[in-house]
């Protein structure tokens, strides 16, 4: 399955707060989503693609649960909380965006499937607009696979607040099982009166393109970056032609390409973003 | 009702028109406009009709002579689908659309802003234009996009609506559903 070429809503609108000010706005990326929706995989790619540009982004994996595929094995550097416990860890999350706001870097927050966590915090003390008050933007994503069921952690986001002006819902096509199209696959989902009602309320919707040996990056632990230069940590099998061709294209085109359809000032400061506004990049 | 009448009636049935409906049901709906007005106002009664009907060798779908009480039925059913076809036909007269749009419309254009390549990406800049005239243009390589700005009953929609998936929703939603449906199509072909 490939990605087509995109067609940007709203691309190169980055404002007067993000670039040339000297205390530009910052960026807390908040993904969620249903358990196995993906939402692992999509703040990897997501870490992976804004660091190799140069992104100032601290990594927040509050899912423990996921232990094999965590984002902990890609980004050593994610900061974690003390444990489970829903006090310890709602007090890590106050600090963690308490630090955001005095420190200005951007983050991103990977949530365990159905955690209430940022929700609970949205509902108690209106997170969206306190953190936008204090010069950091929530950008959610909302990660949806063809279950109409993914909808209810979008249905719980609107209700809790945390959705906002700047919502994301990302179409996980790597979810695709069956050899129906991704339309029928995805019908249910996109024809339903929570999505409708999402994107009236100003979410963007975007694919999240697959890629067909994603398990195979995963297990090996590798970067996208090592995979398609094929790249063999000690103890492993090499990696094979033609799924480091496939993921060589996954991240030269179809990931850039996923990323240009998202509004410029709804990710972290990069290199090519501040390029861009300089007119080095046309 | 000759028995004569009744055998041209039924040779007018031997039709594919109503399959899966009895001779009973054919043969009442044929002579709906006779019969109506003489049941309506009690100049024949079920009873009687029920036997004329027998007599005349018409059966009920499982071969037997109707009773009054299946030809009553039977008279209702064939009354209920007529009104509803009726109701069906007057509403696909309405559907004409654009029925109440001005015939000075002119579609206006809307350039979305240009696109700007991250890392290469392959991008396009569809222009998008908005007509009230039919349906969503399914030209995809076109990118044209025509959405009806009235329902289907030929009601004009309130500002910034139009009418796509069976429902009314504002332009900027139909447009991404429209865009989220072409790049899965575009995906599709890659499977």
């Amino acid at each position: 399955m490939d990605l087509p070429a995109t067609e940007p809503m709203m691309l190169d609108t980055a404002s007067e707060l993000t670039v040339g000010s000297a205390d530009p706005i910052r960026i807390a990326t908040i993904i969620d989503g249903r358990g196995r929706a993906g939402k692992t995989t999509v703040a990897n790619v997501f870490v992976q693609f804004c660091r190799e540009r140069g992104a100032n982004l601290r990594v927040w994996n509050a899912d423990r649960q996921n232990e094999t595929h965590s984002l902990s094995v890609f980004h050593p550097d994610a900061i974690r909380p003390p444990s489970d416990d829903p006090d310890d860890k709602g007090a890590w999350l106050e600090g963690s965006f308490d630090a955001q706001v005095q420190e200005r870097f951007d983050s991103v927050l990977d949530l365990a499937g159905g955690d209430p966590l940022v929700r609970l915090l949205a509902r108690e003390t209106e997170l969206v607009a306190t953190l936008e008050r204090q010069g950091v933007r929530t950008v959610l994503w909302q990660v949806l696979g063809p279950d109409v069921a993914d909808l209810d952690y979008l249905k719980l986001s609107m209700e809790s607040g945390l959705f906002g002006p700047t919502t994301l819902l990302v179409l996980n096509a790597g979810l695709m099982r069956s050899k129906r199209s991704v339309e029928a696959v995805f019908a249910e989902v996109t024809d339903h009166k929570v999505f409708i009602d999402a994107v009236a309320r100003g979410a963007q919707v975007v694919w999240f393109p697959a890629l067909a040996c994603m398990n195979r990056v995963a297990e090996r632990g590798l970067t996208f970056g090592e995979a398609k230069e094929g790249i063999v940590k000690p103890g492993q099998q090499r990696f094979a032609l033609f799924d480091q061709t496939r993921v060589e294209i996954f991240w030269a085109k179809h990931i850039p390409a996923f990323f240009a359809q998202i509004p410029a000032d709804w990710l972290p400061g990069m290199n090519d973003r501040e390029a861009r506004s300089q007119g080095v990049i046309q | 009702m000759s028995d004569e009448t009744l055998t041209r009636v039924l040779a007018g049935l031997q039709g594919r028109r109503f399959r899966g409906r009895s001779d009973l049901y054919r043969w009442l709906r044929a002579n709906y406009k006779r019969l109506g007005p003489r049941l309506e106002q009690d100049q024949i009664s079920w009873v009687v009709l029920a036997r004329e009907i027998a007599a005349a060798g018409l059966k009920n779908k499982k071969g037997a002579p109707p009773s009054a009480d299946s030809v009553r039925r039977i008279w209702r059913t064939v009354s209920r689908d007529l009104a509803r076809e009726a109701a069906a036909k007057a509403q696909r007269r309405t559907r004409k659309y654009p029925s109440r749009i001005s015939p000075n419309w002119r579609p206006e254009v809307v350039e979305p802003p240009r696109p700007v390549a991250l890392a290469g990406a392959p991008l396009s800049s569809p222009s998008v234009s908005e007509s009230s005239r039919g349906q969503v243009n399914e030209d995809l390589g076109s990118g044209l996009i025509d959405f009806p700005t009235v329902d289907p009953s030929g009601a004009p929609l309130p500002e910034g609506q139009l009418f796509y998936r069976g429902r009314s929703m504002l332009r900027r939603v139909a447009e991404q559903l429209v865009r989220i449906e072409r790049q899965a199509k575009e995906m599709d072909r890659f499977k």
